[in-house]
C-alpha cells in the first residue's frame, strides 16, 4: 500500500513542492518512500531521510539523471513500483512525459494536475483548460500522479534519517541521447518554483521593452513569465510561456503586465496567492481575477515598482 | 434597493448605445445590466458591414443618422481614445437580369430621395474599385461611397466607457430574473443580485428578448438563426480601398468585405440555421457549407476558386417575420421599452437606434418616427418586408 | 518513410464549456468541434516532411465513433495520403485500449514515425505519446518544437523544465509536437472538395485490442470556484501601497 514520491531538487536543496507532495501523501494513510534522482546528491538524498513520515529514500545516482529522458525515468519506475500502490510526482515537464509511459507498462492509471485527494480513490483534476473540475475514480490497483503541489499543506517535521537505498543501474537506452541543454538564466528562480513571477504580455510590445519586465523580477527576486501572445508575437521565449498550454505557476505574487487574461493564461496563474494586474483596457478580463488591479500605463508603473518596492537583494 | 431613472437590460452595442444617450439626453441615474459583459452577445460576431442601403425607407433614415455618427465616433462621443475601427470603402451592390433587378433599382431611388450620394455604375468602372471580381452578368451596379465596416465590439465598449464617463452604471454578470410590476405598471426588475428600482426599463436584449414573453406573456415574435462567416485567404489581396459587396445575383445572396491582407469576410444574406434555444456560442460548420460558399465565391472573384480557407465562425441573428427590429413601448406593458429583432442588421442602425430608444424611454419626441417598428405590425399586419424577400439587406 | 499522425476531435477551443447541471459531466451536444490544435500542427508537419521528401506517405488515424471523420476529412484536405477511423462504437474507450490498437496500426501500416499533438485540450491529460511509445517500445519526446531528420536520425528540440532541450532519436519513435513546430496552412476550397471524396478506411477497436475495463472513470464535474475579484486600485502611489502590505515583496517584514 506504499506511497512513492518523486522528490524535486535543485542539486543542493529539497524543493518546498516536495513537502506538498508528502503533504498529500499523508492522505493517503500509507508508508512512504521517496525517490530522489540527480548526480552527486547524496547530500539531498540524507537530507530527504530526515523528512517526517518517510520510511525509506531510494536514489538514483549519475550524471545521466540530471535531465533523464523519458524512457529512463520511465523504466526506473517500472523497477521500483513493485511493493508500492501509488505514484507522486510533481507536475513537471519531465514527470509528465515519463509518468504515462510507466503507467501504460505497469497497466496503472495516470492522471496529472491533481489538485485534490478524495477518499476511496478518487482524485480531482481539472479539464478543459482548467474551466472544469472532474472527479475521477480509479479502478486499477496502482496510480500514477502528478500533482499540482500548491493544492497541498506541506507536510512539517523532522526524524532521525531512514534508510537510503541505491536504486538498481539500469541499461541505458542508447536511441535516445540529450545533446544540448540550454540553461534558463540561473541566476533567477525557476518559474515553476519562483514565489514572485513578473509576466509580459501582448502590451509590452517588444523584445527591448521585456528589459523593464526583467529589471523588475530581478529587483523583487523573482522569475520572469510570459502569455501566449507575448511568444507569438515574438518577444519572449517559449520556455516562460506560462497558461494551458505552457506551464503552471503557483507563486505568491503574480504579476501580470499588459496581459488580457484570456482564460488559457489564466489557467495557468488559478493557484498563485496574489494576482497583481496593469492593463490599459479597463474591461481586460484580467481583472476579474486580480486581486489588485491597477487601470494604466505599464511603462509607467514597471519602473515605479522598481523604484517603490524593496528589493529582495537588500532581505537579511 | 437601489432605485434608478432609466434601466438598460443588455449590454451589447445597442444597449450600450441607448445608456449613452439616455445619459446624454440628461436622464439622471442610469443603470445597465448584463448578464456576461459589455459587447460579449451577438455584438462581438457582427460582420461590422455599414451601409444605408434598404428597401424599407424608415430604416434609410436611422442608417443615415448612425452613419455620421461612425463617421465622426470619437467627437460624438466626446472622448477622443474612442474609435469605431471605421474603414470607408464604400459599398458595392448588383443585380443581375432576374427578380431582384426591380427591386435594386427603387432601392437606389429611394436612397437618393433621401438624400444619400448613390452612383450607378457601368462594368469599368465596377471593375476599377473591384479588379478581383467580374461583373458579367451585372444588369445594374450600384456604389454608395460614405459606407464600409466598422468594429461592433469597439463601438460597444466605446458607447459604454462614453457612458460610464457621463455616470452610467453598468453592471456585469447580473441576469435579470423578472420584471417588478406593481399596479400593471413596470417598476424595476429583480435579478441575481438583488432589485433594482426604475419605473422605466429599456430591453435590448437580442436573442434573449424571448424574457420578455415569459416576463409579460406578450409574445417575443423573435427566432434565434445562426450563420456561417468565412475568412477566405486569397492569392489576391481585398484590400481596405476596395468596398464592402452585396451579390444579389447569388443564389445566397453573399456579402464580402476585406478582411485584411488578402482575406475575404465572406456570408450569406439569407436563412441560416434556426436555434431552438437562444445561444451565440460557436457553431459547426460543415465543409459542405465551406465548399458550397466557396463555390458562389469563386464565380464572382474567380481567382478565389483556389482560396484557403483561413478561419470561421458563427454569429446569431434575432430574427423577426419582416426581417426588421420592434422599436419602442409595448402598449401592454407600461413602463417597459424594447429593441429587439434586428435580424442581422442592428449593428448599423445601433447610433440611431440608441437615440430614439432613449428618446422614447424619456418621454422625448422621436427624431425618426417609432409608429413603423411598433409590436403591433404582426397583429395588424402592417410588416416592414422589404422589397428582396426575406434576408437582412431589408 | 510513413508518418501516422494521430489526431482527435474535440470542442474547439474558444467555446466555454459547461458542466451538466446534475454534475454528472460535461455536455458537448451542440457544442462546435474542431480538430485539436496540437495535432492540426502535427499534420501539417508530416505533409511538409512529404512535401520535402522525407517522407513517402502520410497516414491519420482518429479513434471515434462516425463524427470523428471530419478531423480526418480536414486532415486530408490539408495534404495527408490516406486516413483510418478507429471506430470505437458509441463508448468513450480507455486510452489503454485505445493505444494498444493504435500500437497494433502502426506495426500494421509500417510506420517509421508517429506524430501526434503533445496534449489534447479537452482532457489535457498529454497521455497518448507516452502510452503509445510505451505499448511500441519507441523512444518518445515531448513538446516538440522543431524537427531535423537525416536517415534514421532525428534531432528534436523539446520545452524542457529548464529550458531547451535538444535530443537526438533513432527511428522509429512517437513525438508529441507543441504549437510552436510550424503554422498549419489555410486549407483551400479544391483540397476541400477533393477531402469530400476520398475514402476513408474503417477497422473496429475490438479488432486490434483486448477489451479492457478502463482504468478510471469521471465520477462528477463541478465548475471550480470563480476566483473573486478583487481591488481596483486608482494609480500608483495606491498600487505601491498595496504591494508593500505584500509579505512576499516585503523580505525585511
Amino acid at each position: 500500500m506504499t506511497t512513492l514520491v518523486i522528490a524535486d531538487h535543485d542539486g543542493h536543496t529539497i524543493d518546498a513542492s516536495c513537502l506538498h507532495l508528502l503533504g498529500a501523501a499523508q492522505q493517503l494513510a500509507a508508508p512512504v518512500h521517496l525517490l530522489v534522482l540527480g548526480h552527486q546528491c547524496r547530500p539531498v538524498a540524507d537530507a530527504a531521510a530526515q523528512l517526517a513520515g518517510v520510511s525509506q529514500v531510494f536514489l538514483a545516482e549519475g550524471p545521466e539523471w540530471v535531465t533523464p529522458s523519458a524512457e529512463a525515468l520511465s523504466q526506473l519506475i517500472e523497477t521500483l513500483m513493485p511493493g508500492h500502490v501509488t505514484l507522486l510526482a510533481s507536475h513537471r515537464m519531465l514527470h509528465r512525459s515519463a509518468l504515462p509511459r510507466a503507467a501504460a507498462r505497469l497497466q496503472a492509471t495516470y492522471l496529472s494536475d491533481v489538485v485534490a485527494i478524495e477518499p476511496e480513490r478518487q482524485f480531482v483534476r481539472p479539464m478543459y483548460a482548467g474551466s472544469v473540475l472532474a472527479r475521477v475514480q480509479v479502478h486499477t490497483p496502482r496510480v500514477l500522479l502528478t500533482l499540482r503541489s500548491a493544492g497541498f499543506a506541506p507536510a512539517e517535521g523532522a526524524q532521525p534519517s531512514c534508510p537510503v537505498q541505491l536504486a538498481p543501474a539500469l541499461s541505458t537506452d542508447t536511441r535516445c541521447r540529450l545533446e544540448h541543454r540550454e540553461s534558463m538564466d540561473s541566476a533567477r528562480p525557476d518559474l515553476s518554483r519562483a514565489r514572485v513571477v513578473v509576466a509580459a504580455g501582448r502590451g509590452v510590445g517588444a523584445r527591448e521593452k521585456m528589459a523593464l519586465i526583467e529589471q523588475l523580477a530581478d529587483h523583487l527576486g523573482g522569475a520572469v513569465g510570459a502569455s501566449r501572445a507575448a511568444v507569438d508575437a515574438g518577444f519572449a521565449p517559449n520556455a516562460i510561456q506560462v497558461g494551458q498550454t505552457g506551464k503552471t505557476v503557483a507563486p505568491d505574487v503574480y504579476m501580470a503586465f499588459g496581459i488580457s487574461g484570456a482564460i488559457q493564461h489564466l489557467a495557468g496563474i488559478k493557484d498563485a496567492r496574489i494576482i497583481v494586474a496593469v492593463n490599459k483596457d479597463p474591461d481586460a478580463p484580467i481583472f476579474s481575477v486580480a486581486d489588485v488591479g491597477l487601470v494604466g500605463d505599464l511603462f509607467e508603473a514597471l519602473p515605479a515598482l522598481v523604484k517603490g518596492l524593496p528589493s529582495a537583494a537588500t532581505a537579511a | 434597493m437601489q432605485s434608478f431613472d432609466a434601466i438598460v437590460i443588455g449590454a451589447g452595442v445597442i444597449g450600450s448605445s441607448v445608456a449613452f444617450h439616455l445619459a446624454r439626453l440628461g436622464a439622471g441615474k442610469v443603470l445597465v445590466l448584463d448578464r456576461l459583459q459589455i459587447g460579449a452577445g451577438t455584438s462581438t460576431q457582427s460582420s461590422g458591414i455599414l451601409r444605408t442601403h434598404y428597401s424599407v425607407i424608415e430604416n434609410v433614415e436611422l442608417a443615415k443618422r448612425s452613419w455620421s455618427v461612425f463617421n465622426n465616433f470619437a467627437h460624438y462621443l466626446g472622448d477622443e481614445e474612442a474609435s469605431a475601427g471605421l474603414v470607408k470603402c464604400g459599398y458595392l451592390i448588383c443585380a443581375p437580369e432576374g427578380p431582384k433587378l426591380e427591386p435594386l433599382r427603387q432601392s437606389l431611388a429611394g436612397q437618393e430621395r433621401m438624400g444619400v450620394e448613390v452612383r450607378l455604375l457601368d462594368k469599368t468602372a465596377a471593375q476599377d474599385l473591384l479588379p478581383i471580381a467580374t461583373f458579367d452578368d451585372a444588369a445594374l451596379i450600384g456604389y454608395e461611397p460614405e459606407a464600409g465596416f466598422a468594429d461592433a465590439y469597439l463601438v460597444a465598449t466605446g458607447f459604454a466607457r462614453a457612458a460610464r464617463r457621463l455616470g452610467v452604471k453598468i453592471m456585469e454578470g447580473v441576469t435579470v430574473e423578472r420584471l417588478l410590476m406593481d399596479g400593471g405598471r413596470v417598476v424595476g426588475v429583480e435579478t441575481n443580485q438583488g432589485s433594482f428600482h426604475s419605473n422605466t426599463v429599456i430591453s435590448t436584449q437580442n436573442i434573449w428578448a424571448g424574457d420578455i414573453e415569459k416576463w409579460t406573456g406578450v409574445p417575443t415574435p423573435v427566432k434565434a438563426e445562426r450563420h456561417a462567416v468565412l475568412a477566405l485567404e486569397g492569392p489576391e489581396a481585398y484590400s481596405f480601398k476596395m468596398p464592402v459587396f452585396k451579390d444579389l445575383g447569388s443564389p445566397g445572396m453573399l456579402y464580402c468585405r476585406s478582411y485584411g491582407g488578402n482575406q475575404m469576410l465572406v456570408s450569406e444574406g439569407i436563412v441560416g440555421e434556426t436555434l431552438a434555444v437562444p445561444d451565440n456560442e460557436q457553431g459547426d460548420i460543415s465543409m459542405d457549407y465551406v465548399v458550397e460558399v466557396g463555390a458562389q465565391v469563386a464565380e464572382r472573384f474567380p481567382s478565389f476558386g483556389e482560396a484557403g480557407l483561413a478561419s470561421s465562425w458563427t454569429g446569431v441573428y434575432d430574427v423577426t417575420p419582416d426581417w426588421n427590429p420592434v422599436l419602442g413601448r409595448l402598449p401592454d406593458v407600461p413602463g417597459l421599452v424594447v429593441g429587439y429583432g434586428f435580424s442581422g442588421h442592428g449593428f448599423k442602425l445601433s447610433p440611431g437606434v440608441g437615440l430614439v430608444l432613449a428618446q422614447e424611454a424619456l418621454g422625448l419626441p422621436t427624431d425618426v418616427p417609432l409608429a413603423p417598428y411598433a409590436h403591433e405590425r404582426f397583429r395588424s399586419g402592417h410588416l416592414l418586408t422589404g422589397r428582396y424577400g426575406l434576408g437582412a439587406v431589408s | 518513410m510513413h508518418v501516422m499522425v494521430l489526431v482527435k476531435r474535440v470542442v474547439d477551443h474558444n467555446v466555454k464549456v459547461r458542466v451538466r447541471s446534475d454534475g454528472s459531466g460535461v455536455d458537448t451536444s451542440g457544442l462546435k468541434m474542431s480538430i485539436n490544435p496540437f495535432d492540426e500542427v502535427a499534420v501539417e508537419q508530416a505533409v511538409r516532411l512529404r512535401q520535402a521528401g522525407q517522407a513517402s506517405r502520410v497516414t491519420v488515424v482518429a479513434c471515434g465513433p462516425a463524427v470523428t471523420q471530419d478531423v480526418l476529412r480536414l486532415s486530408l484536405a490539408m495534404g495527408a495520403d490516406s486516413a483510418i477511423q478507429l471506430d470505437t462504437g458509441a463508448g468513450e474507450p480507455d486510452g489503454l485500449m485505445a493505444t494498444e490498437a493504435l500500437a497494433a496500426l502502426v506495426k500494421r501500416e509500417q510506420v517509421d514515425l508517429v506524430l501526434c499533438g503533445k496534449q489534447a485540450i479537452d482532457d489535457d491529460l498529454g497521455d497518448t505519446v507516452p502510452m503509445l511509445a510505451a505499448w511500441l517500445d519507441w523512444p518518445q519526446a515531448m513538446s516538440v518544437n522543431r524537427i531535423e531528420l537525416s536517415g534514421t536520425a532525428l534531432r528534436v528540440d523539446c520545452d524542457g523544465d529548464q529550458g531547451l532541450e535538444r535530443w537526438s532519436l533513432t527511428l522509429p519513435a512517437v513525438l508529441g509536437v507543441d504549437l510552436r513546430l510550424c503554422d498549419p496552412r489555410a486549407i483551400s476550397l479544391p483540397n476541400m472538395m477533393k477531402a469530400k471524396k476520398a475514402p476513408i478506411s474503417t477497422t473496429r477497436l475490438e479488432e486490434l485490442a483486448q477489451a479492457a475495463a478502463p482504468r478510471s472513470s469521471i465520477v462528477s464535474c463541478t465548475t471550480p470556484p470563480a476566483r473573486a475579484a478583487g481591488l481596483r486600485v486608482p494609480d500608483l502611489p495606491q498600487l505601491l501601497a498595496h504591494l508593500r502590505q505584500v509579505p512576499a515583496l516585503n523580505p525585511t517584514a
